[in-house]
């Protein structure tokens, strides 16, 4: 078909045609055996697909993910599947782990600190003032030089 | 002519006299000789009080001992010295100390100890320090200071023996000072023999209680690999009827260690014998390094 109207008879069909343009395809439709073929075909269609949609159940058409501004569908997070009596076990096996951890750990540094409890030597008194361990603090012997008027040296 | 010659020999006599940084000879060390003031003092912010004191005085060469005893604390310093010039000491000290800190949870007695090897050189114008229990803040502290004097006299030509004079003992006993005078420089003589004949050999002067390389080059006329020894002089003990010297010895040639940590103790004048065995060496030969140890020429007599 190779009428020029066609389009805008099948526009008029589904109510799109602006009413001032209307008249004027009805008057050539009138007059064109091609054009009146083919309004009398979208005029089945049309019939149709009205009947078939108020037979048929609703059907859930799937949603369509928006498009972001660059165009680009966002990503959907994936989850780690875990049948929940897995997930159940597995912390429960971590909180004794790490009860264990705190029990045995607690009672090792326990134990460790009652071996380490030394009895530390009081300080020497019994020989009296006279004794040279009036001056022993614990410290490190040391050796050194100095000038015999000066500050030390370690040569 | 014969002027010019004389003045050459008095040139040449004149600078061996006068250089070396090394010990003294053994003449010139018997109109010398040491003296090392031991003060024993309490120093506190408000000023210093002496406890004691010991002159001791001896030729070039005269060690001495400082021991301190407390109910809780032992100290051992060892102090080895030489004169290396007419304005310096070279001191080798050895310092251990022993605390006791505690008992354990068994009731059995805990001891911190320390051990520390120092070597000083000191000039007649300084003062060694020791401080046996560390510093102390502003407190008191126990100060052991050492007092090195040069005597150089003409008149002291004899080698006298060691003097110690207790100028001011200290009241509690607590610490015993001793000295000693061994000798310290020796001759090494190392002989490496193959089958009772001498291929390899070489000398050195070794001083007491250090480390000394020995390279025993071939003396025949097959020439043979270098063997190295790192040769110690590590113990003189006086003792009778004769003194006794430890050695302790590395024996290496240019491959691989042929002895390691091999040691012996024998009388001076004596030899050392090591046979030698070792899988790197030909088996058909008997190897021996034997080790002739002499009182070096600069030691003072006896």
């Amino acid at each position: 078909m190779n009428c020029e109207f066609a389009e805008k008879v099948s526009i008029m069909i589904d109510g799109e045609l602006p009413p001032e343009e209307i008249e004027s395809v009805r008057a050539h439709i009138s007059e064109c055996p091609d054009c009146q073929e083919l309004e009398r075909d979208f005029q089945f269609f049309k019939r149709q697909i009205r009947e078939s949609a108020e037979d048929s159940p609703q059907i859930a058409l799937p949603r369509i993910p928006a498009l972001d501004i660059d165009g680009i569908a966002p990503t959907r997070k994936r989850g780690l599947s875990i049948p929940i009596p897995v997930f159940v076990g597995m912390v429960c096996l971590i909180l004794i782990g790490w009860t264990g951890m705190f029990y045995f750990g607690e009672s090792r540094s326990v134990r460790l600190a009652e071996d380490s409890t030394i009895k530390k030597a009081p300080p020497e008194t019994s020989a009296g003032e006279r004794s040279l361990a009036r001056f022993d603090n614990g410290g490190r012997t040391e050796l050194f030089v100095i000038p015999r008027n000066g500050e030390e040296t370690n040569k | 002519m014969k002027t010019k010659i004389l003045i050459i020999w008095l040139l040449f006599l004149t600078a061996i006299s006068l250089c070396g940084d090394g010990p003294m000879t053994s003449a010139k060390d018997q109109s010398r000789r040491i003296r090392f003031q031991i003060v024993t003092i309490n120093e506190t912010a408000a000023g210093r009080k002496t406890l004691a004191q010991t002159t001791i005085e001896g030729l070039p060469g005269t060690d001495f001992n400082i021991a301190l005893k407390t109910k809780n604390f032992t100290m051992q310093a060892k102090f080895l010295t030489d004169l290396i010039s007419v304005e310096q000491l070279k001191i080798r000290a050895k310092l251990n100390t022993r605390r006791f800190y505690g008992k354990s949870p068994l009731d059995l007695p805990l001891y911190e100890e320390d051990a520390q090897d120092k070597q000083l050189k000191v000039g007649f114008d300084e003062t060694i320090v020791l401080l046996p229990f560390g510093r102390n803040g502003g407190g008191e502290t126990l100060k052991i200071e050492i007092i090195p004097t040069l005597i150089s006299s003409p008149e002291a030509n004899k080698a006298a023996p060691i003097e110690i004079k207790f100028d001011k003992p200290l009241a509690s006993s607590e610490i015993a000072i001793e000295a000693i005078k061994i000798p310290h420089y020796f001759d090494v003589e190392a002989v490496l023999l193959e089958d009772g004949k001498r291929i390899a050999a070489g000398n050195s002067e070794c001083l007491l209680e250090e480390e000394q390389e020995i390279i025993l080059h071939s003396t025949g006329q097959r020439e043979i690999q270098e063997f190295r020894t790192k040769f110690t002089v590590d113990k003189y003990t006086r003792g009778r009827p004769k003194d006794l010297i430890g050695i302790k010895f590395d024996l290496y040639d240019a491959r691989q260690t042929l002895l390691l940590s091999a040691a012996g103790i024998n009388v001076p004048d004596g030899e050392f014998v090591y046979r030698l065995e070792n899988d790197q060496l030909p088996k058909n030969k008997k190897y021996e390094l034997i080790f002739r140890i002499r009182n070096s020429k600069k030691e003072n007599p006896d």
